[in-house]
């Protein structure tokens, strides 16, 4: 409470979506924190620290998806772009590319504040919560990926909280399904960014196409054939859409503007094929998703090939590489659906959710090989990670037994 | 700001696309507003005792609501979430009142003949990125157009921000392209612009807001209600 120079009193609260922490609370945080981290610690995992602004284009396309439309982005004193971190992983890798030396594999942990945004869809969530997390750069095999979950699920398992679910799946699998039916990138973005309302029937396949269509992803040429082959043609589109060009083109040469859309039209999709492409993928999500235990099998190589088989085998594998916990009973859900609201994951994907507690998601992890080529890198880099939300980890009362386990 | 013989004031447009038709629609509604000449920025409805009309510019409608210098206010849904703020006490009662319909929507050049998508700027974008440049947007709504960028993948930019007329920005060369208010899209076609697929950052009406905090007052609150009653009766009538 302040008072004004006029006498009027003036009552501060905290930003919506945003909380102060009590001592106690604090305690209780920073104890899961440590914990944690001495686990990561254990595995090799050396805790670095990441500036809370960094530029905003750093953490757009590549978290793609939902995170972009809730950056805390602005423009600083000095008129540079940025935005408070949404995420860790983004400056992680961008600081290996600094530091990095050839063929180098990397280990690193970090715990801070994330900031995301929310409006009324979300009044629930915290704007402003605390992270822990891991990287672990430079190896594909599959021994890592079992110690990313292993590590995810030891960490979740240091509160009192008796059972949760994970929910895993594998986007590489789900971008070649779909590159397998000719999509393009930027149809797979926008496939893998709707997953899970297509998988929840929130929208049906020919709405999704519709949508697509609307924003303008698949073919504008449709009625149009000879025109679509045409335009592959840069001689065609000099003579032909001379008039059009003709105009003022600003800062953009002729050339950006014809060579673009050469290219683009190379790999244009029609409604069509993005249509079978939904069909065959949301047959696939029905047929999959379920309840896996160990040692079980599931079959599907009739229907989809060997190689997604292949892929399934390997989610199974990595459930059977995590050992049972002391005192966390833990429930497989494959569900290929999951994608974080991240896309920049390129194969393993999990979310752990605690039961019985409006299935709060309170971490998760994957792998995304792509994204130190994304951030600049020369080429791909094996990498894979997990953060635990460990306000949300808290709020489930998990607290209040937490010094008395230690 | 509140006086004994009009406890309830209600901003409206003084200007623009909105000034006439809200005016129209009060009168409609049977709240016709009587001034005294059209130099004053005051005026009554005199069906409507208690209740006094202010007039003020579109982008400063919401503003004059949130720091109870009014207590409803009429103006462009548009604006008001532009300038809104999140915690604030400025709500909104009616959000479509069913007139002073726009689109707040991206323009680019025509000749731009590889651009017909959001997801085609975004792409753009990286281009001029590329080049160590950084494409400017002219626009009156930084606010929404910029959380609209991001959230369609486009990251790289920079905002011009203008109150004049954003049409000739491109041919100018202040801007590469526009994201402006539009309700049929001629005024861009005749200025060599075009729109996009998926390049509608909101589709907007005229709308009614209220300050939460001072409607609940003892004496403003059943006047405040019977001015939105009428409003509402009239809408529900079938106008």
């Amino acid at each position: 409470m302040n008072t004004s120079q006029d006498g009027i009193l003036l009552s501060f609260q905290p930003i919506q979506g945003m909380r102060d922490a009590s001592p106690l609370e604090l305690r209780v945080k920073n104890e899961v924190i440590n914990s944690v981290s001495k686990l990561l610690a254990e595995n090799g995992f050396e805790m670095a620290d990441y500036p809370i602004i960094e530029p905003t284009e750093l953490f757009v396309k590549k978290s793609g998806g939902d995170i972009g439309g809730r950056l805390y982005s602005f423009v600083d004193p000095g008129g540079n772009r940025v935005s408070l971190r949404p995420e860790f992983t983004s400056s992680v890798i961008r600081s290996f590319l600094l530091e990095r030396s050839p063929n180098a594999g990397m280990r690193r942990q970090y715990a801070g504040p994330v900031f995301r945004y929310s409006d009324g869809k979300y009044t629930n969530e915290l704007k402003q919560f605390t992270q822990i997390g891991c990287e672990l750069i430079g190896s594909d095999s599959l021994q890592s990926d079992v110690q990313i979950l292993k590590l995810a699920l030891q960490a979740v398992s240091y509160t009192d909280t008796p059972s949760v679910t994970v929910r895993m799946g594998n986007i590489g699998l789900i971008r070649s399904l779909l590159t397998g039916q000719g999509l393009n990138e930027t149809i797979c973005f926008f496939v893998l960014s709707n997953l899970a309302t297509l998988r929840a029937g929130v929208m049906s396949s020919i709405e999704l196409v519709k949508r697509a269509t609307d924003l303008g992803l698949v073919s504008d040429l449709q009625g149009q054939k000879d025109q679509g082959q045409q335009l592959l043609d840069k001689e065609y589109i000099r003579s032909h859409l001379s008039e059009n060009l003709s105009g003022n083109t600003g800062r953009r040469s002729r050339s950006d503007i014809i060579n673009r859309l050469v290219a683009k039209e190379n790999t244009k999709v029609d409604a069509k094929s993005l249509s079978k492409a939904i069909d065959q993928l949301t047959l696939f999500l029905k047929i999959v998703e379920g309840e896996v235990g160990r040692g079980q099998l599931l079959d599907i190589r009739n229907e989809f090939g060997e190689e997604v088989q292949e892929k399934i085998n390997e989610l199974i594998s990595i459930i059977e590489g995590v050992e049972d916990f002391e005192s966390l009973s833990v429930r497989y859900i494959l569900d290929f659906s999951t994608n974080r609201g991240l896309t920049y994951y390129s194969g393993l994907i999990f979310d752990i959710s605690l039961d019985g507690a409006g299935d709060t998601v309170v971490g998760g992890g994957g792998r995304y090989d792509g994204l130190v080529r994304m951030l600049g890198g020369s080429e791909d880099v094996p990498a894979v990670g997990f953060a635990i939300n460990v306000d949300s980890l808290l709020s489930s009362g998990a607290q209040h037994r937490f010094t008395e386990k230690k | 700001m509140t006086s004994e013989t009009a406890p309830i004031i209600v901003a409206i447009p003084s200007d623009g696309a909105l000034y006439e038709s809200t005016l129209k629609f009060l009168d409609s509604c049977g709240l016709k507003v009587t001034r005294e000449n059209s130099r004053r920025y005051t005026a009554t409805i005199p069906f409507m005792s208690g209740v006094s009309v202010l007039f003020q510019r579109g982008a400063d409608i919401t503003g004059k609501v949130e720091d109870g210098n009014a207590d409803l206010g009429i103006l462009g849904h548009d604006r008001f979430l532009e300038i809104r703020r999140e915690d604030g006490p400025a709500a909104s009662i009616i959000e479509n009142l069913g007139f002073g319909s726009c689109l707040l929507a991206i323009g680019v050049p025509d000749s731009w003949i590889d651009v017909s998508s959001v997801a085609d700027l975004a792409d753009v974008s990286g281009e001029f990125r590329a080049k160590g440049e950084t494409i400017r947007i002219a626009t009156k709504f930084p606010r929404l157009v910029e959380r609209f960028l991001l959230k369609n993948g486009v990251s790289h930019f920079s905002l011009v921000e203008s109150s004049g007329t954003l049409e000739v920005a491109p041919e100018m060369g202040f801007a590469d392209i526009i994201v402006d208010i539009t309700a049929t899209g001629t005024t861009m076609r005749e200025n060599q612009l075009k729109l996009i697929h998926g390049g509608t950052v909101i589709e907007s009406e005229a709308c009614l807001i209220g300050n939460t905090e001072s409607l609940l007052r003892p004496g403003i609150h059943s006047i405040g209600e019977a001015f939105v009653s009428t409003i509402r009766a009239y809408m529900g009538s079938g106008q």
